[in-house]
C-alpha cells in the first residue's frame, strides 16, 4: 500500500485512476492542475506520482523539475516516440498511453513501487500473513509450505486484489507468456491456496470472469 | 567540354578562317592586278620597240641590205639602250634563233609560238614576261621576243608574303587569347547562377543571385530571384500549414482518447472490481457523460469536414425565425442561468445557408450563455444595409470576458479558455473553429472584442 498523487485535469480519468488504485490498496490524492500539484508535493510525502503531460498552466514535462527523488509515471494521449523519449529522458520511470486498461495501470504502478522498494512488506488477510520480501507465508502463525508456482499465484492475487482475473490472465501473469498448458492448472492451484491459507471465503469465484481475492 | 569553350573554339576558328582567307584573297587579287599591269606595260613597251625595229628592218630590206650580220649589229645598238631597263631580246628567223641577249638562266626552252602574244613564265623561281610577235612587212618570218624579269614584283611579293605570315600568326594568337578571356568573363554570371540554383536546391531558401546589367543573363538572374522568393514563401506557408495540421491531430487524438479511456475504464471497473452500488452509479454517470462528449465531438468534426467539401446552397431566410430556431436550442441553458435575451432585428431577411447559419448562432449564443453569470444579459443585433448585400450579426454578453492572449487563440481548433468549464458542458472545443468556417463560406469575417470581467462581443459580417 503506497501513497500516490494523481495529477490529471480530466476529472473522469482522475477519478477512474483513483478508484482502481484504491481497490488494490493504495492511498490516493487527487489534483487537477500543475499549481496544486506542486503544493501537494511540497506538503506531503508521496511514494509515486501519476502525471498527465497535457496540463493547464504547467505542462507535465515542466513539472518534472519539482519531482526529484519521487518516481513518476507519465499518463498521456500522445503516442509519439518523441514524447515517450522526452518523458523517459527527463527521468520518468514509465510512460503509459491512453487508453489503458486497469490491470496495466496497476501493474506498472506496482513495478515502479517495487523498484523503489516502496511496496509494503507484508499482507494480512484472515489468518494468513504474507511477507513479500522474505517470500514467507504464515497461516495461524505456522509457516505454510507453498510451491514456487503457488507463491507466484498468491502474489498475483494480492497485487490485483479486488479485481476479477480471468483464468487466462492468471495463467499469463503467474505462469508467464510462454506457458502452453491448460487453464485447469489455475483451478487446481486456486483450490490449493484456498485450502492452505484458509481463504475459501476470500478467493471468490466470479461467474464467467474468473477469480477475485477480496479484501 | 564547357559551353563557353565550345562557342569560343567555334568562333575563333571561324574568325581565323575568314580573316586569313580574306587577307589571302586580297593578296591574290592585288597580285593578279599587278601582273596584269606589268603585262600591259610590257606590251606597250614592246610595241614601241618593235615598231622601231620593224621600221629599221623594213628600210634595210628595201635597200636590199638585210642580212643576219646586219640584223645582229642593229640589235646590238638597241641592246645598249635597252639593257639599262633590264630588257632582253631574241630574234627568230623561222625556227632559227639569230640573235639573243637573254641570259641562259632566263631562257625558256621552247621556240616561241605565235599563238600567245604575252606569256608569263616562271624559270628558277623568278617570273618573266615574254612578249612575242612577228615583224611584219618582211619577206621572211621574223619573230621578235622580248623578255623582262619581274624582279621588283618578285621582291616585293616575297617580302609581303613573309609579312603576311607573321602578321597572320600573331593576330591569330592574340585573337585567341583575347577571345578566350572575353568569353570566360561573359560566362561567369552563368556559373554564379548555376551555383546559386544548387545551393537553393540544397535547402538554402534565402539564396539569391546578384548580376548587374540589363542583358538576358541579368534578366534570367532577376527571374531566378523572383522564383526563389516565391518558393521560399510557399515553403514557409506549407511548413506552417503542416505544423497546424499536426497540432490539430494531436489535439484531436487527445479529445478522442480521453473519453474512450473513461468509458472503457469504468465499464471494466464495473465488471471486474468489487464495488458498491454507489460506485456503480458514479461509474455509469461518467460513462454517459463521456459518451455524450464523444458524440458532440463527432458531430462537430463532421460539420467541419462537410463544410470544406460540400457545395453550399444559399437561400433567403426570415431573420426572425432563424434566430428563434437557434434560441430554442439554447433555451435550457438560458433558463438555467436566468439569462435575459434582448433582440434587435432591423432586417427582415438574411441570405445564407439555413443549417450553417443556425449552427453559427447556436454556437455563439451557447458561448455567450456559458460566459455569463447567473442573471446575465445577452444582446443580439441583426442588421443590414438594404443597398448592399451585407448583413451584420452582433452578439454581446456581459459575462466573464477574455484577455488579449486568449482572444487571439479562441478560433483555434480545440482551444478553450477554461477547460474545466468547457468539459462540464461536454464541449469539444471546436465551436468557434466551426463558426469561422461557416462565416468564410458566407464570404464574410468574424471579429471578437472583449474585456475581462466586462463581457464579450462577437461581430459577424457576411456578404452573400
Amino acid at each position: 500500500m503506497a501513497k500516490i498523487l494523481i495529477v490529471e485535469d480530466e476529472k473522469s480519468i482522475n477519478e477512474l485512476m483513483m478508484r482502481n488504485l484504491s481497490l488494490v490498496g493504495h492511498e490516493c490524492d487527487q489534483v487537477y492542475d500543475g499549481k496544486n500539484a506542486v503544493n501537494m508535493i511540497k506538503n506531503n510525502n508521496y511514494d509515486l506520482v501519476l502525471l498527465d503531460v497535457m496540463l493547464p498552466f504547467l505542462s507535465g514535462f515542466e513539472l518534472m523539475k519539482f519531482l526529484d527523488h519521487i518516481p513518476v509515471i507519465f499518463v498521456t494521449a500522445k503516442d509519439e516516440l518523441n514524447d515517450k523519449l522526452k518523458g523517459l529522458t527527463l527521468g520518468a520511470e514509465d510512460y503509459i498511453v491512453k487508453p489503458f486498461e486497469m490491470l496495466e495501470l496497476i501493474a506498472r504502478v506496482g513495478v515502479v513501487l517495487r523498484r523503489y522498494k516502496k511496496e509494503t512488506k507484508e499482507f494480512s488477510l484472515g489468518d494468513t500473513k504474507v511477507y513479500h520480501d522474505k517470500r514467507y507465508v504464515e497461516y495461524q502463525n505456522q509457516e505454510v509450505d507453498l510451491t514456487p508456482q503457488e507463491y507466484e499465484l498468491l502474489e498475483v492475487l494480492i497485487r490485483n486484489q479486488n479485481i476479477a482475473l480471468s483464468r487466462d490472465k492468471l495463467l499469463e501473469l503467474a505462469w508467464g507468456f510462454d506457458y502452453e498448458g491448460d487453464t485447469r492448472t489455475v483451478d487446481v492451484h486456486i483450490q490449493k491456496l484456498r485450502k492452505k491459507l484458509g481463504w475459501e471465503n476470500y478467493i471468490k469465484t466470479i461467474n464467467k470472469l474468473g477469480y477475485r481475492l477480496e479484501k | 567540354m564547357k559551353f563557353w569553350q565550345k562557342i569560343y573554339l567555334v568562333t575563333l576558328i571561324i574568325i581565323l578562317i575568314f580573316l586569313n582567307g580574306g587577307i589571302y584573297l586580297v593578296f591574290q587579287i592585288t597580285y593578279q592586278k599587278n601582273i596584269e599591269t606589268e603585262q600591259k606595260r610590257a606590251e606597250s613597251d614592246y610595241t614601241i620597240t618593235k615598231n622601231a625595229i620593224q621600221k629599221d628592218m623594213q628600210a634595210l630590206e628595201q635597200r636590199g641590205e638585210l642580212n643576219d650580220t646586219v640584223i645582229v649589229s642593229l640589235f646590238e645598238t638597241y641592246e645598249q639602250f635597252y639593257s639599262k631597263y633590264n630588257l632582253s631580246f631574241q630574234l627568230w628567223k623561222g625556227e632559227q634563233q639569230i640573235y639573243s641577249n637573254v641570259a641562259d638562266s632566263d631562257v625558256k626552252k621552247e621556240t616561241p609560238k605565235t599563238g600567245n602574244k604575252v606569256e608569263i613564265h616562271t624559270i628558277n623561281h623568278m617570273k618573266y614576261i615574254y612578249v612575242t610577235e612577228e615583224i611584219s612587212g618582211l619577206v621572211y618570218q621574223y619573230n621578235l621576243v622580248y623578255v623582262r624579269p619581274l624582279t621588283e614584283l618578285n621582291e616585293i611579293w616575297s617580302q609581303l608574303n613573309l609579312i603576311f605570315v607573321i602578321a597572320s600568326v600573331s593576330i591569330s594568337v592574340l585573337l585567341a587569347i583575347v577571345l578566350f578571356l572575353l568569353f570566360q568573363h561573359f560566362t561567369v554570371p552563368i556559373g554564379k547562377l548555376s551555383d546559386a540554383a544548387n545551393r537553393f536546391a540544397e535547402g538554402n531558401y534565402k539564396e539569391r543571385v546578384h548580376i548587374p546589367g540589363k542583358d538576358e543573363i541579368a534578366e534570367l538572374a532577376g527571374n531566378f530571384n523572383n522564383m526563389a522568393s516565391e518558393i521560399e514563401l510557399k515553403i514557409s506557408e506549407i511548413t506552417l500549414e503542416t505544423e497546424k495540421k499536426q497540432i490539430f491531430i494531436d489535439n484531436l487524438a487527445h479529445e478522442l482518447k480521453t473519453p474512450l479511456t473513461s468509458i472503457y475504464g469504468y465499464a471494466e471497473y464495473m465488471q471486474k472490481a468489487k464495488i458498491s452500488e454507489e460506485d456503480r452509479n458514479v461509474s455509469l454517470e461518467y460513462m454517459m457523460h463521456e459518451s455524450k462528449r464523444l458524440k458532440n465531438l463527432a458531430y462537430a468534426l463532421l460539420d467541419l469536414a462537410l463544410i470544406r467539401n460540400d457545395k453550399i446552397e444559399f437561400e433567403e431566410l426570415d431573420t426572425s425565425s432563424l434566430l428563434n430556431s437557434a434560441l430554442r436550442t439554447v433555451e435550457l441553458k438560458m433558463e438555467e442561468k436566468k439569462i435575459q435575451v434582448v433582440k434587435e432585428l432591423s432586417t427582415s431577411h438574411i441570405k445564407g445557408n439555413k443549417n450553417l447559419l443556425e449552427s453559427l448562432l447556436v454556437n455563439l449564443l451557447m458561448n455567450a450563455a456559458c460566459a455569463c453569470e447567473i442573471g446575465g444579459e445577452i444582446n443580439i443585433q441583426i442588421s443590414g444595409n438594404q443597398d448592399y448585400d451585407n448583413r451584420m450579426i452582433e452578439i454581446t454578453d456581459n459575462g466573464i470576458g477574455m484577455n488579449e492572449d486568449e482572444l487571439k487563440r479562441i478560433m483555434e481548433p480545440f482551444y478553450r479558455v477554461d477547460k474545466a468549464r468547457s468539459r462540464e458542458n461536454g464541449g469539444a472545443g471546436l465551436g468557434l473553429a466551426l463558426c469561422k468556417q461557416i462565416v468564410e463560406v458566407h464570404k464574410g469575417h468574424i471579429n471578437y472584442y472583449s474585456q475581462p470581467k466586462e463581457g464579450t462581443s462577437v461581430v459577424v459580417e457576411i456578404w452573400v
